[in-house]
């Protein structure tokens, strides 16, 4: 666990003393909401690894897990990289989006595809990328793909984590010049145990954590309590 | 790699500026290889952070070049903005609005290369200042819509009844379950208390005004209460995600209770009016509506009736910068939203001093000393303000007590900030003018408020009220 101290130096940052969390380096909470272009640019994803599956007709790349498990953020990393990529979200409630078109067509939630519509998309046999809670290729295989499937949890990792959270707190921070606090494995490992394999819950309990130092003008950042 | 480096410079060595004022600065470009530019782009913005769903707006934006780069050169391109208008900076639990100068190149077949610089933005009008008609009309032609596809639900499901036996007993639960519902917590308190009638005088207000309020009670019966409880809360609620991953985090800013009535009976057939006051903390958090992030203040009623369902009920206001309540107070000719106002800064979660200062207020208005307008919107803002004054003292006038603006029997000294120079009239009461007798040029310090600008001799306005 990395501490930083406080400085009260005459740096070109001293003029945005007002920032809840200026004493600690950072801008903001690191472990707060994110926009979907901020979740892809943050996202430790190797995603080009995937880019020669993903843009090929007839080959479909399917990522399985439970809500919070970085589901979305595989699909978003992805689509940051391919540029004719079309995402589309399918809501619980509500009425069904329109399916676009796209090179690969991302399907964020795609078990929720009524049976009808899913016939129709696996018919037009493009590149296909899925964020799903339960396992399609059987369903996908029998309209002709070829189906890999990445089980999120089981990236899960303390260092994996280690990653996603110092990702987090390194694009927080306030002064270039100056370091910010870094979460270590031990900690992720802790996390682990407490919240097994939901990221975003962990994401929650940091951000409660981290608000605690807010205004404070020193102090130690304690990610475990 | 990027193939190029951009940066931003404030003027002014600022970063404090009210809701509309002008920042300057400077977009500094660093090449590291030929690149084409289709456009650098530069606006000021404001969004939100925390856990609720991100919303964001922008105050002004330009395009400050297009065009070619060359490698290993450094471009500057000054440009000037406008700050939004609203929401103000504020930072709070779950939910926090950051505004800020934000730059961006868009370079083809690369990622766009950008910079940010926060800036902290105090609101002098309230949110309708983003409003515009044509949002209006929308929201008129979008209700008339909904209401036409509601009639037609409606007209669907009422066949479908009638069609459909079995859909009479999910009706009938239905109906047993809601109507006891209206019953319990609606009917059966009324039948005890008669004519009930709570509202507020208004719903939108200034930090430091009364919240108003008035139950009248007619009940048919004498009735016996156990007391009547009046309730004030600010709270953040924000909502993150979307669909099953829907979650709502609510945070209490502020909470209070009054118990306005205690054991008490009302008589039958007699109207009981029973007022209803609370003063707002005078820097209190300003109400916001910014999609999935709001703050909201609210009153709860209970009549607390023995034996018997509660009567409740709940009514919102709305906390606003002075000039959106267009308070009857405001000088003729003016529009609201021409009204100077008072600043009220949403304050962080700790309890801090004010974010302004003296020095920050002299900084804003003595960069803005050639214009006129802008001065008095700033002078305007913060008249009224405590401040912790310091001033360098160049001469007690021999006829200050000729200035309508003095205090009586008071005197008038004219002084100036030490850094900028900006000249300050001081208004000061009888009791300290010993200490200005001997005027040399010490710096004074002491308690004030501004209380406006002397445009003849360019001078800045303050009454002291005491010394430190």
């Amino acid at each position: 666990m990395n501490v930083p101290e406080a400085r009260h130096d005459s740096s070109p940052r001293e003029r945005q003393h007002w920032l809840p969390f200026a004493a600690f380096n950072l801008r903001c909470n690191p472990f707060g909401e994110k926009t979907q272009d901020d979740r892809a640019a943050l996202a430790v994803v190797d995603a080009q690894r995937w880019v020669s599956v993903a843009t090929q007709p007839q080959r479909a790349i399917q990522f399985i897990g439970e809500c919070g498990r970085g589901k979305t953020t595989h699909l978003l990393a992805l689509r940051r990289i391919l540029p004719e990529a079309a995402y589309v979200y399918l809501p619980e409630d509500g009425p069904l989006p329109e399916i676009p078109r796209g090179r690969p067509l991302m399907i964020d939630e795609a078990q929720r595809l009524p049976c009808r519509t899913r016939r129709q998309v696996w018919r037009r046999g493009g590149a296909l990328v899925l964020g799903t809670h339960v396992d399609l290729s059987k369903t996908l295989q029998r309209y002709g793909y070829r189906v890999e499937t990445i089980q999120v949890e089981r990236q899960a990792d303390p260092e994996q984590l280690a990653k996603i959270f110092n990702r987090r707190l390194e694009a927080a921070r306030l002064d270039p010049t100056r370091p910010v606090a870094r979460i270590s494995r031990e900690e992720t490992a802790i996390l682990l145990t407490r919240f097994e394999t939901d990221i975003r819950a962990m994401e929650s309990y940091l951000y409660e954590r981290i608000q605690q130092l807010a205004g404070a003008d020193c102090g130690e950042v304690r990610f475990i309590d | 790699m990027a193939k190029c480096d951009l940066s931003i410079e404030i003027a002014d060595s600022q970063d404090k500026y009210f809701g509309g004022q002008t920042v300057r600065g400077t977009v500094v470009v660093r090449v590291d290889s030929d690149v084409r530019c289709k456009g650098l782009q530069v606006q000021t913005a404001w969004a939100t952070h925390g856990y609720g769903n991100i919303d964001q707006g922008v105050g002004e934006s330009v395009i400050l070049f297009e065009g070619e780069w060359t490698a290993g050169e450094t471009y500057r391109y000054d440009f000037e903005l406008k700050v939004a208008r609203w929401p103000p900076t504020y930072h709070g639990h779950y939910l926090n609005v950051d505004h800020a100068v934000e730059a961006r190149a868009s370079i083809p077949w690369s990622f766009d290369p950008k910079a940010s610089e926060l800036i902290h933005v105090t609101a002098v009008d309230g949110p309708e200042a983003k409003l515009d008609s044509s949002t209006n009309q929308a929201t008129g032609a979008a209700g008339a819509g909904c209401a036409i596809v509601g009639t037609v639900f409606v007209g669907i499901f009422l066949v479908v009844m009638l069609l459909n036996p079995f859909a009479w007993i999910l009706a009938g639960i239905v109906g047993l379950v809601g109507g006891g519902w209206w019953v319990f917590f609606r009917y059966l308190p009324r039948v005890a208390l008669g004519k009930v009638q709570y509202q507020l005088q208004t719903n939108r207000l200034a930090p430091g005004e009364e919240v108003v309020g008035e139950l009248v009670l007619r009940p048919k019966r004498n009735v016996r209460l156990n007391r009547i409880v009046w309730k004030i809360t600010a709270e953040e609620v924000c909502v993150s995600g979307s669909g099953s991953n829907r979650t709502t985090r609510r945070h209490s800013l502020h909470e209070q209770e009054l118990e306005v009535v205690g054991a008490t009976t009302l008589t039958a057939e007699q109207e009981t009016r029973i007022p209803l006051r609370f003063t707002l903390p005078d820097q209190p958090f300003y109400s916001l509506d910014l999609s999935d992030n709001d703050l909201t203040w609210n009153t709860h009623l209970r009549v607390d009736i023995p034996r018997w369902p509660d009567y409740v009920d709940k009514a919102s206001f709305l906390v606003v910068p002075d000039v959106a309540t267009g308070s009857e107070d405001r000088p003729d000719g003016l529009s609201p939203m021409e009204m100077p106002a008072r600043v009220g800064v949403a304050p962080r979660q700790s309890a801090e001093p004010p974010a302004l200062t003296f020095a920050e207020t002299v900084a804003h208005v003595w960069a803005s000393r050639g214009d006129a307008e802008q001065t008095d919107m700033l002078v305007g803002a913060v008249e009224g303000i405590p401040f912790d004054i310091e001033a360098i003292i160049e001469r007690r006038l021999l006829y200050g007590n000729d200035d309508p603006a003095a205090y009586r029997d008071g005197y008038v000294v004219w002084g100036h900030y030490p850094d900028p120079e900006l000249p300050l009239t001081l208004y000061i009461p009888k009791h300290l003018g010993d200490e200005f007798e001997q005027a040399g040029s010490r710096v004074w310090k002491g308690r004030g408020r501004i209380t406006g600008y002397d445009r003849r001799h360019g001078r800045l306005q303050v009454h002291v009220e005491d010394h430190v």
